[in-house]
């Protein structure tokens, strides 16, 4: 069974709202960094427009439902993407409201849908059963999503 | 967990500032119509509707991505009654109004232009004080 662990990425607290990530089984980076990692060099500039976005919803907007490519994962599950201007490329969050952001991975998208895209697919089913384990901890109290959108309790839960 | 974010540091350090701005002046704009839209308590698909548009078009305005033309922001206004553009000065002249009442002669609710260009130029200073201690944000 594996473990995540919620981190905060604190360069996005500029105060319209808190974006958190994911590591995975103990890792120094989460899926964020990754995610980063995977792409800089040939999609600087699309990276470049999905951090700027963040900037501006993290620091002024809050996360509005209509920034985000909604519906990405089942119904419900608050799974959507953000994209560059030119939908080159996907990253995919779980969204709580106007208020908290949870980054996954993603990547370049290619196909018609992320279903055809391996990597994409994986990516997005990741973050998927991360919403499910999220539910199940806010539900049994585990964790709680504050006012301001941080989260508290315990930020180590099993997926 | 103590994480190394310098990739990101240097991915947006090498960002044009001005591309930077446009998308986030895109985005800001695209949350000003969002605002008055459920200021107005109108939907997506009214607004599309009053304006001959398909709703799939509004969405495209919404979306954070769209740079809009001036003239789609004018009949913007004009369907959802706002005004993009508004400036201070239109709360100036309301603020003179409230100021004048104090004065005799004046009637509440109205003034003559060359009275308001004289409070303006001769007693500007006075009037800006004023005018920014009485005039809402």
């Amino acid at each position: 069974m594996s473990k995540i662990e919620l981190v905060e990425l604190e360069e996005f607290r500029r105060g319209a709202g808190r974006v958190y990530s994911v590591a995975v089984d103990g890792a120094d980076f989460t899926l964020y960094d990754r995610f980063l990692e995977e792409n800089e060099g040939d999609s600087n500039e699309e990276l470049v427009e999905i951090m700027t976005k963040l900037n501006t919803m993290s620091g002024k907007t809050g996360f509005t439902d209509t920034f985000f490519k909604l519906n990405e994962g089942r119904p419900g599950d608050g799974l959507c993407a953000i994209t560059d201007l030119k939908g080159k490329l996907r990253l995919y969050c779980i969204r709580f409201g106007n208020i908290l952001l949870v980054l996954g991975g993603g990547g370049p998208k290619t196909t018609r849908t992320y279903q055809e895209d391996s990597k994409l697919l994986s990516e997005n089913l990741l973050l998927q059963s991360v919403s499910d384990a999220m539910a199940e901890a806010i539900k049994e109290k585990d964790i709680k999503i504050e006012e301001d959108g941080s989260l508290t309790g315990d930020l180590v839960i099993e997926l | 967990m103590k994480r190394n974010n310098t990739l990101a540091k240097s991915i947006m350090a090498s960002a044009d500032p001005v591309k930077v701005k446009r998308t986030e002046t895109r985005m800001l704009v695209a949350q000003m119509l969002h605002d008055y839209l459920g200021l107005r308590d109108i939907s997506r698909q009214s607004l599309a509707g009053k304006m001959g548009k398909q709703p799939s078009e509004v969405s495209k305005w919404l979306s954070g991505d769209h740079n809009f033309t001036i003239d789609t922001l004018s009949d913007i206004g004009y369907y959802l009654d706002v005004d993009f553009f508004a400036r201070k000065e239109t709360s100036m002249f309301r603020c003179i109004e409230e100021i004048e009442l104090s004065r005799p002669g004046v009637r509440a609710g109205e003034f003559e232009s060359w009275r308001v260009s004289q409070y303006i130029f001769v007693g500007n200073d006075y009037m800006t004080n004023k005018k920014l201690e009485k005039c809402p944000a």
